[in-house]
């Protein structure tokens, strides 16, 4: 979803992100985008699991060319620690904030410049 | 004695598993939600990381012994190739000093002393050519390996190269001091050969600011490891940063002009230590001025 300039995107509960679940997800962000590049918030409270294809396509040159920021939403411990994994050793290329509050991270990522 | 949470259990397990290099390792999703299951996940996601650390590195290691043994196909083509063209070289080179010789001796009495001058070059340079182009084929066979080693004493290949340039030491004014040496052995033509490339050196390289001083000394052989070796002196010594390029085929640090060498000593020497087992390099943290070689033998008969 789409909302002031900045891409929401959700998790279902209980999900298991793969690779070529990152790869949609880009793909639908980017039909939907109006910014040169987007500002994203994502909430991974439902997450389950997200293998290293995962990561390692969150964290990409790719994504980095098209995505300006990244607000991850997370909640207890598990998304926690996905979000914490992902942050210090995917490395995106690109701006990435944890959150536990999503209407702050949609605040951060609707400020955010670049 | 008080059960441990079988979760934990299974994290002590995993964590094990990893130290014993097991990265293929995982545990189940854990659905509880807490701590544990965090850790859980975290760990399952380090066993990913730890897994794609060890492809790359077996990958990385096999891109390395692929490049190896390019490199050493594309040295050995090298070498031969230096073999082919120093053999047919031999004969034009030798046919060049014969007739530039001929020519002084027959026509000296026709010539002005720019046309003596002249032929005296031309002769200078043909024996030039031909100590390359020996220097080149003795390195080729060198790396063939194909002529069978008469294998012996170190200290019994030196005695006739010290023999050999004792008159060229006094002469300069300078003095060869041989230590006892160590039981250590090799090939003894190629020996003879690496003392006088060595003790060669050392005459060509001597400083004009004191009286050149050549040592050769060693030490024994500790348990089932090499004899060890050197030649040292006090001459004009190599800058640290050329400690190894010294040792390439036909790297000098002086010009021709400056002193007279073929490039090839350094070189053969190396691959005549490398030949008998051995390896040979510059101390570049001995003390004092000048060079110290330091080389290993084997300690006992083939």
């Amino acid at each position: 979803m789409l909302r002031d300039g900045v891409t929401v995107v959700t998790m279902a509960e209980g999900a298991e992100l793969q690779r070529e679940h990152a790869d949609e997800n880009m793909a639908a962000m980017l039909e939907l985008r109006g910014d040169p590049k987007l500002r994203v918030v994502s909430d991974i409270r439902g997450l389950r699991s997200a293998d290293k294809g995962a990561r390692d396509a969150g964290a990409s040159d790719e994504f980095a060319s098209e995505v300006a920021c990244m607000a991850l939403v997370v909640g207890g411990s598990v998304t926690r620690m996905i979000g914490t994994f992902f942050l210090r050793i995917s490395r995106p290329k690109y701006p990435t904030r944890l959150f536990t509050d999503a209407d702050e991270a949609e605040r951060w990522a609707r400020s955010f410049s670049g | 004695m008080t059960s441990v949470d079988p979760r934990l259990e299974a994290l002590f397990e995993l964590l094990t598993r990893f130290a014993a290099g097991d990265h293929a390792a995982r545990l189940p999703f854990d659905d509880g939600g807490d701590t544990v299951a965090a850790i859980t996940i975290g760990l399952n996601m380090l066993g990913e990381e730890l897994e794609a650390a060890e492809v790359r590195a077996q990958e990385d290691a096999q891109e390395i012994r692929q490049r190896t043994a390019e490199l050493e196909r594309s040295n050995a083509d090298l070498e031969r190739f230096a073999a082919a063209v120093a053999h047919d070289l031999r004969q034009p080179a030798r046919h060049i000093g014969m007739f530039a010789s001929m020519l002084a001796n027959a026509y000296d009495a026709k010539l002005d002393d720019r046309g003596r001058e002249w032929l005296a070059m031309l002769e200078r340079s043909a024996q030039r050519m031909h100590a390359i182009i020996d220097g080149l084929l003795r390195y080729a066979r060198l790396a063939d390996g194909g002529e069978a080693a008469r294998w012996g004493l170190a200290a019994e290949a030196l005695q006739p190269v010290a023999e050999f340039l004792a008159g060229d030491i006094a002469a300069c004014g300078g003095r060869l001091i041989i230590e006892p040496l160590p039981e250590a052995y090799g090939d003894q033509d190629g020996l003879e050969q690496l003392f006088r490339n060595l003790l060669s050196n050392a005459l060509l390289y001597r400083s004009p600011e004191r009286p050149l001083e050549i040592r050769v000394g060693g030490s024994p052989a500790s348990g089932d490891g090499p004899a060890s070796l050197y030649v040292a002196d006090n001459g004009q010594g190599v800058p640290p940063e050329h400690a190894e390029t010294v040792f390439s085929m036909f790297r000098r640090l002086h010009s021709a002009d400056v002193h007279e060498g073929t490039g090839l000593g350094l070189a053969l020497a190396r691959r005549v230590v490398e030949r008998c087992g051995g390896k040979l390099w510059l101390d570049t943290e001995a003390v004092g001025p000048g060079a110290t070689f330091r080389f290993t033998l084997p300690s006992s008969h083939r």
